[in-house]
C-alpha cells in the first residue's frame, strides 16, 4: 500500500499530520537529534552491561577451571538456538523499519509480530529449558534433554499440573550461597553461576523491556501513527532491540563456548 | 560594524533562521531487503563458525590430546563476536549511513569500558605479587573461613555432603548402596566429558588454593610468640 | 512545511500564573518548560542542602566533646532521635556509634546524590543552557520533566530509608558491611535503590544537555562562540552519560548480593569486596568532576562579566574542561590506595597528577582575566574570589593525597574530609552561590540586597575556613574520619571546627533572608543588570515563555567587551576604547 492509497481514503493518517517539536527547525533535525540522544542512552546500556563483563573478566581470570566446568554445564545448542532467534528478530525489526519507510504497513506489522514472537521464544527457551532445570531440577516435559536422564528421573514427582518433571541431582546450580548442586568438581563454581545468572537475568530483563516497546510500536503502526515521513519511534525501538541482540552476541560465546 | 565571531557556524545572511531548506542533517536512509538479508546470512554464518571452532577446539583436545593455550578460545570467539557486532551496528543500526558523531560516541563508550576492565584487572590480577621489601612480613595463607552455616567448608563440599546425607537417609544408613546411587546419578546428570585433560578426579581443591590469600605472619607484633619466617622466598 | 514563528511582541514572563491556584499547581507539575523545571530543581536542591546541613551540624555538635555526648543522651531530644534510629535506650557503645554512623551516612548521601551532583546542572544549567544557546528549550523537554520526577522518586526512597531508621554504611556503601549489615531490614536496599534512581535522573539530564549543545545553538553560534558555562555543562554531561551507568550496575549487584547472596563481593564465596570499590569509584570519581566542572563554568562567565573583560584563553579553558572530563576516567584508584595492589596503586598515583594540569590552566587563566579588568565587587564577584581562594586550597591539598606514600598516612583521616569539603563546598557551592546571585535577577526578575548579600558571603567565607582549615591539622595529626569520639588532644581543633560550622549556618541564613526578601521588596531587575554579552542578557528578566520573541542571531563572541556594547546598556557610561567604538551591539 503506498502513500497514495491511504490518502485516497479521504482522511490524513496521523503520520501525515505529524508536526515536529516547536523548538526544532525541521522534522529532519528533530529526527537526527532524537537518534543522537538515543545513541547516548545506548551507550549507558553498554556501560551497564560493562560491569557484568568486568566481573566476568575478573572471575574468569581468577578461576579458569571453575569457569570451564561451569560452561560445560550449559547446553550450547540452546544458546546457539537463542542466538539464531535473536539474529532473526533483529533482521525482522530492521525489515519492519524498511516497510514503514516504504508505507508497506501490513508487512511492517507482520515483521514486528515475528520480532515479538522471537523475543517470546527466546525467553521461553531461557526460562523453561535453561533456568528452571538448573535452578530446581525440574525439567519441562517437552525438553529433549529429558530423555538423557531416564535413569535419574523421579517418577511421579512433577510440578505445575505435570508440566515439569523432577530429575534427581541435576538442580541446585544456583548463584553464590544458594548453591546446592552435589556433583560440582571445582570449589569456585558458585562464582560462575553468580555471573551467569546476573548477566543473563539482566539481559532477559532488557529483552522484556524491548518487547514492551515493540508491542507499543506495533499498536501505533496499526493506528497509523508512523509512516514514510515520520517513523522516528520505530527506528529508536529498533536500535534498542539491536542493542539487546548485540549484548547476547557477546554473552553467548563468553558463557557457552569456554572449554 | 559588529566584530565577527571566531568560528561561526555557516548561516545564510539572507535566511538566518533557516526557514528555507533543512540545514545539515543525514538524508533519510532506507536500507533495502537485499542488504538486510545479506547481513543476516553473514551473521548466521559467523554464528555457525564460532560454534564450529569451539567444537573443533574440544575435538583437538580429545582426539589429538593437544591442549591449546587458554587465550586461543577467547581471542577467536571475541574476534568473531566483534565482527558480528560490527555488522549489526553498521547495517541494522545504520551507523554506516548515519552522522559520524554516533560512531564516535560508541568508540568513546568502548574506550571507557576498556579503561574500566584494564585498570580493574591491573589491580585484581596483580594481587599475588609480593614486593621483596615486604616479603618478611607477609605470608601466603588465609583465614580458611567459609560460608556461615557450612561449618567452614567450601559450598560445593557442603552441597555434596547434604546430598549424601539425603541418600543415606533414603537407604536407611546403608553406605554402600548410598554411594552406588550417588555414582549412578552423577554419571547421569554430569555433562559428558570424554576425559578432558584437566581436573580429573583428584582431591577437591579448596578455596585457599585456588585464590591467592595473604595474611600477616605476626612478625609485625612485638610480643607475638611466632617469630618472623625467613626473609626470602615467597 | 515552514516552521511556525513566534509573534514579534513580548509575551508574559514564565512566572506568570495561568489561572487559579490549582491551575497553577497543575501547570507546574506538568510543565515541559526548562525554566520551571530548573526552578523546581532549585527549590528541592536548596531544601536538601538544608537537610544535609542540619545533619552536619548534629555531627559537629557531637564532636565538640571528645566522648560521645549528643548521640548517647538519655534525656531530651537526643533520646527521641536515638529511639527513632533503633536503639531502645540510646546508650551503650554500639548504640551511640550506630546513631552517629547513621547521621554521617545521611549527610554524605544527601549531599552527594541529592545536592551537589544535580546542584548546578539541574537548576542553573536547566534554566540557562537553552537561553544561552538561543534556543526555546532543551532538546528533549519531556525527558527533562521525567528526570525531575525520577529525582523526586529517588529522593523519596532515600528519605524513606532515613525515616525507617537510617543506614550506617557511609555514603560509599562499602562491602562486606553493606551486604551483611541490617539483614532483617530493607533500609540499606531502599537507600541503595534511591541512589540507583537518582542516577537515572542524572543520565537523562546529561543526555539532554549533550544533544542541546550539539543541535540547538542559534545561527551564528559556532562551538567557540558558546559561553564557557555551556562548555562546562557539556563536559559534565558527557561524564554523566558515560560514568553513571556503572554506579547503576554496582548498586544493582549490591542489591542482588543482599537479597540473593550471589557472592560477587563476598570473599567466602570466592568474590572480592575490593571489586565493589573499583565498581563504585569508577563512577564516583568522575562524578566529582560533574560536580566541579559546571561550577568552573560559572566562574568563567561570572568573572568575565563582572570584570568587564574578555576571558583570557577561551579555547584553553574550553579544552581543559574536556581534558578534565577525559582524565577523570583513569584516576579512580586514588580512593583505594589502602586496598589495592602496589602495582595498581603506583599507576593510579602517577595518573592522578595529570588531572592537576587542566585544572591549573583554568585557575591561571581566571587570574589573568582579572588583571586590568574593571572589577565590580558585588556578591557574584565576591563569591568568585572566594572560589579562587578555597578551590585552590582544595586542589593543592589533593596533591599529598595523590602522592601514594603520603596518602597511606592521610587515608581515612580528617585531611581527606577537609580536602573534599574545600573542593566540593569551597568549589561547587561557592560557585553555585556566585551563579545564583549573578543570574538571580534574570531568573526571578528581582534584584537582591547587595550589601546584605556581600555580608552573607563574608560570613560564609569566615565560617567555611574556620570549619575546615582546622580539619587539615586534625587529619595530619592522625584524627580518623567517621569517628564519634576521639582522644583529648584533638579537642581544641574540633571545637574550633564546630564553632566555624555554626558561623556557616549564620551565613547561609543571611542568604536565605536576602533571597526571600528580594521576592518581597527587591527592585525590579532590568534585562541586563551586569552588562553581559551572552544571549541570556538579551532575554527579559524574567524570560518569557519561549525565552525570546524571535530566534536571536549571534554576530559577536561571548566576551567581546572591548568592542561590543552590551544590549540594554547606555554607551555613554560604558568604557569602550576609542578604536573599538561600536555603533550597535547586534
Amino acid at each position: 500500500m503506498s502513500t497514495l492509497d491511504t490518502r485516497e481514503l479521504g482522511t490524513l493518517q496521523r503520520w501525515q499530520r505529524y508536526i515536529h517539536g516547536h523548538h526544532w527547525r525541521s522534522s529532519a533535525e528533530e529526527f537526527d537529534a532524537v537518534k543522537f540522544g538515543f545513541w547516548l542512552f545506548l551507550s549507558t546500556e553498554v556501560l551497564l552491561f560493562g560491569g557484568i563483563f568486568c566481573a566476568y573478566f575478573i572471575f574468569r581470570s581468577l578461576y579458569p577451571a571453575a569457569y570451564a566446568e561451569g560452561s560445560q554445564a550449559l547446553d550450547w545448542r540452546w544458546g546457539g538456538l537463542n542466538t539464531v532467534i535473536l539474529l532473526i528478530s533483529s533482521y525482522t525489526m530492521a525489515a519492519s523499519i524498511y516497510c514503514v519507510q516504504k508505507g508497506l504497513f501490513s508487512r511492517a506489522k507482520l515483521n514486528l509480530v515475528i520480532t515479538l514472537l522471537c523475543g517470546l521464544l527466546f525467553l521461553a527457551i531461557k526460562i523453561l529449558f535453561e533456568y528452571t532445570p538448573k535452578w530446581s531440577g525440574y525439567f519441562f516435559v517437552l525438553d529433549p534433554a529429558l530423555s538423557h536422564h531416564a535413569a535419574t528421573v523421579v517418577e511421579g514427582k512433577t510440578a505445575l499440573f505435570g508440566l515439569f518433571q523432577y530429575v534427581e541431582g541435576y538442580g541446585g546450580k544456583r548463584p553464590g550461597s544458594l548453591f546446592d548442586h552435589p556433583f560440582a568438581q571445582n570449589a569456585d563454581i558458585p562464582m560462575w553461576w553468580s555471573v551467569y545468572y546476573c548477566g543473563t537475568a539482566i539481559h532477559a530483563l532488557h529483552v522484556i523491556i524491548g518487547m514492551v516497546l515493540i508491542f507499543r510500536v506495533l499498536l501505533r503502526v496499526n493506528k497509523g501513527y508512523y509512516g514514510p515521513t515520520h517513523y522516528t519511534m520505530v527506528e529508536i525501538v529498533g536500535l534498542y532491540w539491536h542493542l539487546v541482540d548485540l549484548i547476547w552476541i557477546f554473552l553467548f560465546p563468553l558463557l557457552y563456548l569456554i572449554h | 560594524m559588529a566584530h565577527s565571531p571566531a568560528n561561526s557556524a555557516a548561516f545564510n545572511e539572507l535566511d538566518p533562521h533557516g526557514f528555507e531548506g533543512h540545514g545539515q542533517h543525514a538524508a533519510h536512509v532506507i536500507i533495502g531487503p537485499f542488504t538486510l538479508r545479506l547481513v543476516l546470512a553473514a551473521l548466521l554464518f559467523f554464528t555457525v563458525l564460532t560454534v564450529g571452532l569451539a567444537q573443533l577446539e574440544v575435538g583437538i583436545q580429545n582426539y589429538f590430546h593437544i591442549v591449546l593455550p587458554w587465550w586461543v578460545n577467547v581471542v577467536v570467539a571475541m574476534s568473531i563476536a566483534t565482527v558480528k557486532a560490527l555488522l549489526v551496528m553498521a547495517y541494522f543500526m545504520q551507523l554506516r549511513y548515519d552522522n559520524p558523531i554516533n560512531t564516535i560516541l560508541m568508540l568513546f563508550t568502548m574506550g571507557a569500558l576498556a579503561l574500566f576492565l584494564f585498570f580493574t584487572g591491573l589491580d585484581l590480577l596483580s594481587r599475588d605479587v609480593i614486593e621483596p621489601q615486604k616479603a618478611g612480613a607477609i605470608v601466603a595463607g588465609g583465614t580458611g573461613k567459609q560460608v556461615v552455616g557450612t561449618g567452614d567448608k567450601p559450598l560445593v563440599v557442603a552441597a555434596r555432603e547434604r546430598f549424601m546425607q539425603k541418600l543415606l537417609d533414603k537407604h536407611n544408613g546403608n553406605v554402600a548402596a548410598a554411594e552406588a546411587e550417588f555414582e549412578m546419578i552423577k554419571a547421569d546428570v554430569s555433562p559428558h566429558h570424554h576425559g578432558h585433560g584437566h581436573d580429573g578426579g583428584h582431591a577437591l581443591p579448596d578455596a585457599n588454593r585456588t585464590f591467592p590469600r595473604f595474611g600477616t605472619s605476626g612478625a609485625l607484633s612485638a610480643d607475638d610468640p611466632h617469630h618472623a619466617p625467613a626473609s626470602t622466598g615467597h | 512545511m515552514a516552521a511556525t514563528h513566534d509573534h514579534a511582541h513580548h509575551h508574559g514572563s514564565y512566572l506568570e500564573p495561568k489561572g487559579g491556584f490549582w491551575t497553577t499547581v497543575v501547570d507546574w507539575a506538568t510543565t515541559v518548560d526548562h525554566k520551571k523545571i530548573g526552578v523546581m530543581y532549585l527549590v528541592a536542591i536548596l531544601f536538601m542542602f538544608f537537610l544535609g546541613g542540619v545533619a552536619a551540624l548534629a555531627l559537629r555538635l557531637e564532636l565538640f566533646e571528645p566522648v560521645r555526648t549528643v548521640v548517647d543522651a538519655t534525656t531530651g531530644a537526643s533520646k527521641i532521635t536515638g529511639q527513632m534510629f533503633g536503639n531502645p535506650d540510646a546508650g551503650g557503645i554500639g548504640a551511640g556509634n550506630n546513631l552517629y554512623n547513621r547521621i554521617f551516612t545521611l549527610h554524605g548521601a544527601i549531599m552527594v546524590f541529592m545536592v551537589i551532583v544535580p546542584s548546578i546542572p539541574a537548576s542553573l544549567g536547566n534554566f540557562l543552557l537553552p537561553i544561552m544557546l538561543g534556543a526555546k528549550d532543551v532538546a528533549f523537554p519531556r525527558l527533562n520533566l521525567l528526570s525531575w520526577y525520577v529525582y523526586v522518586v529517588g529522593s523519596l526512597f532515600a528519605v524513606a530509608a532515613i525515616i525507617l531508621g537510617g543506614v550506617d554504611t557511609g555514603w560509599t556503601f562499602y562491602t562486606p558491611y553493606s551486604t551483611t549489615t541490617d539483614a532483617d531490614y530493607w533500609r540499606v536496599t531502599l537507600m541503595v535503590l534511591g541512589a540507583f534512581t537518582l542516577g537515572f535522573s542524572s543520565i537523562l539530564t546529561g543526555i539532554n544537555f549533550v544533544v542541546t549543545v550539539h543541535k540547538l545553538r542559534a545561527p551564528g553560534m559556532g562551538w567557540f562562540d558558546m559561553p564557557l558555562f555551556a562548555w562546562a555543562l557539556y563536559a559534565a554531561a558527557i561524564i554523566q552519560v558515560l560514568a553513571t551507568p556503572v554506579i547503576g550496575i554496582t548498586l544493582l549487584l549490591l542489591m542482588f548480593e543482599r537479597i540473593f547472596r550471589v557472592g560477587i563481593f563476598d570473599p567466602a564465596l570466592g568474590g572480592d569486596p575490593v571489586l565493589f570499590q573499583h565498581f563504585f569509584w569508577f563512577y564516583s570519581h568522575p562524578v566529582v568532576y560533574v560536580m566541579i566542572l559546571p561550577g568552573m563554568g560559572i566562574i568563567s562567565d561570572v568573572l568575565a562579566v563582572q570584570s568587564h573583560k574578555k576571558i583570557f584563553g577561551y579555547r584553553a579553558i574550553a579544552f581543559s574542561s574536556l581534558g578534565i572530563a577525559g582524565v577523570s576516567f583513569i584516576v579512580w584508584g586514588h580512593h583505594m590506595f589502602a586496598s589495592m595492589s602496589e602495582l595498581a596503586s603506583m599507576v593510579f598515583s602517577a595518573l592522578t597528577f595529570l588531572v592537576a594540569i587542566p585544572t591549573a590552566i583554568k585557575v591561571f587563566n581566571w587570574i589573568s582575566s582579572l588583571y586590568k579588568g574593571s572589577i565590580a565587587l558585588n556578591a557574584p564577584m565576591v563569591y568568585t574570589l572566594i572560589f579562587l581562594f578555597t578551590f585552590s586550597i582544595g586542589g593543592l591539598t589533593g596533591l599529598p593525597l595523590a602522592t601514594l606514600s603520603t596518602d597511606l598516612h592521610l587515608h581515612d583521616t580528617y585531611f581527606v574530609v577537609a580536602h573534599f569539603h574545600y573542593v566540593m563546598m569551597g568549589g561547587t557551592i561557592m560557585a553555585f552561590m556566585a551563579g545564583l546571585h549573578h543570574w538571580w535577577p534574570k531568573m526571578f526578575g528581582r534584584m537582591y540586597n547587595e550589601p546584605l548579600a556581600i555580608l552573607g558571603a563574608l560570613v560564609v567565607f569566615i565560617g567555611f575556613n574556620v570549619t575546615f582549615f582546622s580539619q587539615f591539622f586534625l587529619g595530619a595529626r592522625g584524627m580518623p574520619r567517621r569517628y564519634a569520639s576521639y582522644v583529648d588532644e584533638f579537642q581544641l581543633l574540633h571545637q574550633i571546627s564546630t564553632v566555624g560550622s555554626f558561623i556557616l549556618l549564620v551565613g547561609f541564613l543571611i542568604h536565605l533572608f536576602v533571597f526571600l526578601a528580594s521576592f518581597a521588596t527587591g527592585r525590579k531587575a532590568p534585562a541586563n543588570p551586569w552588562g553581559g554579552l551572552t544571549l541570556e542578557w538579551l532575554a527579559d528578566s524574567p524570560p518569557e515563555e519561549h525565552n525570546f520573541p524571535h530566534e536571536p542571531i549571534v554576530t559577536h563572541g561571548p566576551y567581546d567587551f572591548e568592542s561590543v556594547v552590551p544590549h540594554h546598556w547606555d554607551p555613554s557610561d560604558y568604557p569602550i576604547p576609542e578604536e573599538h567604538r561600536a555603533v550597535a551591539s547586534h
